[in-house]
């Protein structure tokens, strides 16, 4: 049985034991740890150790009564030899070796339980061991073991691993993290980005591999999450959907290192960039028997810088994009066609690159051909350590005369960051021979203007500049000009309505001074009686009468004979004895003018004129067109 | 004065000879184009109707220079153009199905345009506007005389407005369709190919594609974004460097 007697004491009893257990019966049955104390965050490595004559029959290790750890491992040893005793014949010893790797659960003083072993009919028991356990992140560094040693029954685990580094792909990145410094606390478990180059060119391809290192079984990998990667763009090589363990020493530990992802990473600025870290939820544990755990690690940020490329030598036309190891290869899909069907010039574009990124040059025009525009497309074939394929870039040409048809030779620059140096692949010129076709045209001569080139196809060139005006509609005169004729003929309607109202008006007024003119010029006549002389005294009563009724019927009388002037009188409303009256006294007016001793009568007659006018007054007069 | 305002509007009929620089220019082009020099022979032809001369000669050979250049979608919009100036141009009105032919477009759905709009098409604006003003006079001075007139005179010239009156309006109809129709004009597609997307931005997913030479109608401009709709009814909207209007 064992207790803790201090630090490595335990390791040193525990190399003395053997003897005395040989002593004792040939039974040894002991447990020890690597250290008697740790920090929360590390592990206490418990090796159980049994030899004896015989295998036991019944065993009852540590871990099944365990509280204060979680058993994070497990593995057990079997060894076998023979020896020759001193009572003669072979001797044959078991040895069996448990080891558990645990961590603890609390700070303060943790248990290990004892072990029990019924061997040969007796019971043995190892003693509880006491682990002081300090806050996390304070624990002493693990003191790596001693150089491992080729053991010649076990060549495996734990001691003599197989380290085939120069056929192995983790040995240079495991390389890379030798001697690197890690976090109190992160020392048994933590996720690294491994980068194949810290400088590159723009453009240059970087692998990029994702690394889960520990110390411990992982149940599984929870919470992957890849950095953005700003600056670079990015192609997996390798995602693996089951991930395995290999186990390697770092630092002289052992490691289980598992590979989640292997990226190629282009970076598409110069300067410096940065890969931000990688985060990974890791299931810690194993089976359904004990407890795991779920514990986040990060990686570290990693700087890589890129060098702009070349500034000499820079070929014409050269594309930034065209940065890798390329081939260059053109071809047609038929030798000869007949004019007016197309052919396929195929240009090819194969290697190692950033194979989607990458232009390639155009076929340039073409006399006598149309030359459409191309179709690419791209196959990608990364291998584990490379990012390629090929690009394929169809033009579909269509040649218009017979004869031959040559696509010049294509010149494509790139940079070959393997060699640091421009390159420039260029293509051998393809001729296709094109045969007389349905659209056939004339292979001598170029296009003219006054023949047809093709009897079915183009009309030709047309000389003589012509113009033809614009519409009128266009003109901002036209709509006004439109309205002229409309404003001149309401314009003009409007004007005759304005002159008969004020005709009309004329006449009302002339027919209501009718009678005052008339008397006017009886007063002029009356005045011509006293005076006595009757020549005049007639005529201005005749002009009284007659311009009476000549406001009366809006009209001139002066030539109309008493039977005309009686009718029209009466025409237009006036009564027959007025009308008589009007006539009497004419009629007395022309005889006193004419006739001698008129100036008797000349009293008689003026108020014969005035008896007439005012039964005129009575008449009720009729609107010339009426009367008519 | 009548007279005097007809001839007015009738003026815009003369169709006037190219000055001598346009002609020389022209001449340039044209020698361009027999030598093979079809980009050159496009561009000159292009550089003298950008200055505003409105000859379907000129449309003609830009279409056919650009055809031969290889560009479809400029010979359609080229032939278009001639046609729009003289629907009469039979030999534009060939090229322009033989420029079709290569178009890769083919609009399913698409009908024939109604009657009365390829009556306007194929109507030419100038004597049209000619003949509908002439008639538009003639219907109000024989009013005017009308009015003045008596007897047979009037019952003449009433039949004369009549007359002139169904020629204006039947003329002003197709004025009138006319106008209208320079109002949503049609564009060709010149660019091999255009996204057409739901709206006026360049972020909007892309209902369908067009290839050069396919026509459509302009039914109103946003930004940088013109809204097209297709003879099957189907609308979108495209960049505006992306066609040319006819």
């Amino acid at each position: 049985m064992w207790t803790r007697t201090g630090k490595g004491a335990a390791l040193a009893i525990a190399l003395a034991l053997p003897a005395l257990a040989a002593a004792k019966g040939d039974v040894e049955f002991f447990a020890t740890v690597d250290q008697d104390e740790v920090a929360l965050d590390q592990t206490v490595t418990l090796t159980l150790t049994m030899q004896s004559e015989s295998t036991p029959e019944r065993l009852v290790t540590p871990d099944e009564g365990i509280r204060d750890f979680d058993v994070v491992s497990r593995m057990h040893s079997d060894q076998m030899s023979f020896a020759f005793g001193g009572s003669g014949g072979p001797v044959t010893r078991h040895s069996r070796v448990y080891t558990f790797v645990l961590k603890p659960l609390h700070e303060g003083t943790c248990r290990i339980p004892m072990a029990s072993a019924r061997i040969g009919g007796k019971l043995y028991t190892t003693s509880p061991i006491d682990v002081h356990v300090t806050a996390a992140g304070g624990g002493q560094p693990k003191t790596p073991p001693p150089t491992a040693q080729q053991n010649p029954f076990f060549p495996g685990f734990p001691q003599g691993l197989d380290d085939d580094s120069d056929q192995d792909p983790f040995s240079a990145i495991i390389g890379q993290l030798q001697g690197e410094s890690r976090p109190p606390g992160e020392q048994d478990l933590f996720v690294r980005v491994a980068l194949d180059k810290k400088t590159a060119y723009l453009g240059e391809q970087i692998d990029m591999t994702v690394l889960l290192m520990s110390r411990y079984d992982i149940s599984g990998v929870e919470g992957f999450n890849l950095p953005k990667l700003d600056g670079f763009w990015a192609e997996d090589l390798d995602s693996p959907t089951q991930i395995n363990a290999e186990i390697k020493y770092l630092d002289g530990i052992p490691y289980r290192v598992y590979m989640l992802k292997k990226r190629a990473i282009f970076p598409t600025r110069s300067g410096k960039l940065v890969v931000d870290p990688v985060e990974v939820d890791v299931q810690t544990g194993f089976g359904l028997l004990f407890n795991g755990r779920r514990v986040h690690r990060e990686s570290q940020p990693i700087a890589i810088q890129v060098k702009p490329l070349p500034r000499d030598g820079v070929p014409p036309g050269f594309d930034s994009v065209n940065v890798g190891q390329y081939d260059l290869t053109a071809g047609v899909s038929d030798q000869s066609v007949p004019a007016g069907q197309p052919v396929t010039f195929r240009l090819v574009a194969s290697g190692r690159g950033n194979i989607r990124s990458i232009t390639l040059p155009r076929v340039p025009a073409l006399a006598n051909a149309k030359v459409f525009d191309p179709t690419t497309s791209e196959k990608v074939a990364p291998d584990k350590n490379h990012f390629g394929g090929t690009k394929t870039v169809e033009t579909v040409i269509v040649p218009e005369r017979t004869g031959e048809l040559t696509i010049p030779a294509l010149e494509w620059p790139v940079f070959d960051p393997v060699t640091k140096q421009y390159e420039v692949k260029r293509t051998r010129p393809v001729t296709v021979r094109v045969t007389a076709g349905a659209a056939a045209a004339s292979s001598t001569g170029a296009a003219t203007g006054g023949t047809n080139v093709l009897s079915e196809g183009l009309r030709p060139l047309r000389r003589g500049l012509d113009t033809v005006a614009a519409p009128p509609w266009h003109s901002r005169l036209f709509l006004p000009l439109l309205g002229l004729p409309v404003l001149f003929f309401f314009g003009l309607a409007l004007g005759e309505r304005i002159r008969d109202v004020a005709r009309s008006g004329e006449g009302e007024r002339r027919i209501r001074r009718a009678g005052s003119r008339a008397r006017r010029r009886l007063s002029g006549a009356r005045k011509l009686l006293g005076e006595k002389k009757p020549t005049e005294f007639y005529a201005e009563v005749a002009r009284a009468l007659e311009g009476y009724a000549a406001d009366k019927l809006r009209r001139p009388v002066a030539g109309l004979t008493r039977d005309a002037l009686s009718r029209t009188l009466r025409d237009a409303g006036a009564h027959p004895p007025a009308v008589k009256a009007l006539v009497d006294c004419l009629d007395a007016c022309d005889v006193g003018r004419f006739a001698p001793g008129g100036s008797a009568r000349m009293h008689e007659v003026v108020e014969g004129a005035q008896r007439a006018m005012e039964l005129l007054e009575e008449a009720e007069w009729k609107a010339p067109s009426e009367a008519a | 004065m009548r007279l005097a305002l007809a001839l007015a509007l009738c003026a815009p009929l003369v169709a006037r000879a190219a000055d001598p620089e346009a002609e020389k220019a022209f001449a340039a082009a044209s020698q361009a184009y027999l030598e093979g020099k079809y980009d050159d022979a496009a561009r000159q032809y292009r550089a003298l109707a950008e200055q505003g001369l409105r000859s379907p000669t000129l449309w003609y050979d830009l279409g056919n220079a650009e055809y031969r250049a290889g560009h479809v979608g400029w010979a359609v919009h080229a032939y278009e153009t001639a046609l729009k100036l003289d629907p009469g141009d039979a030999d534009a009105r060939a090229n322009l199905e033989l420029a079709r032919k290569g178009s890769v477009d083919k609009v399913v759905g698409e009908g024939d345009a109604p009657f009365f709009e390829r009556v306007v098409a194929r109507t030419p604006g100038a004597p049209l506007g000619a003949v509908f003003s002439l008639f538009w006079i003639a219907f109000w001075g024989a009013l005017l005389w009308r009015r003045r007139a008596n007897g047979a005179q009037r019952t003449a010239a009433g039949a004369a407005a009549i007359a002139a009156a169904c020629v204006a309006a039947l003329s002003g109809v197709l004025v009138a369709g006319k106008a209208h129709a320079e109002r949503t004009p049609a564009a060709i597609i010149v660019d091999a190919t255009v996204p057409v997307r739901e709206g006026p931005s360049g972020s909007l997913r892309v209902s369908f594609e067009l290839h050069e030479g396919t026509k459509v109608k302009v039914l109103e401009q946003e930004g940088d974004f013109v809204h097209v709709r297709l003879p099957n009814g189907l609308e979108g909207w495209v960049a505006k460097g992306e066609l040319a209007v006819i």
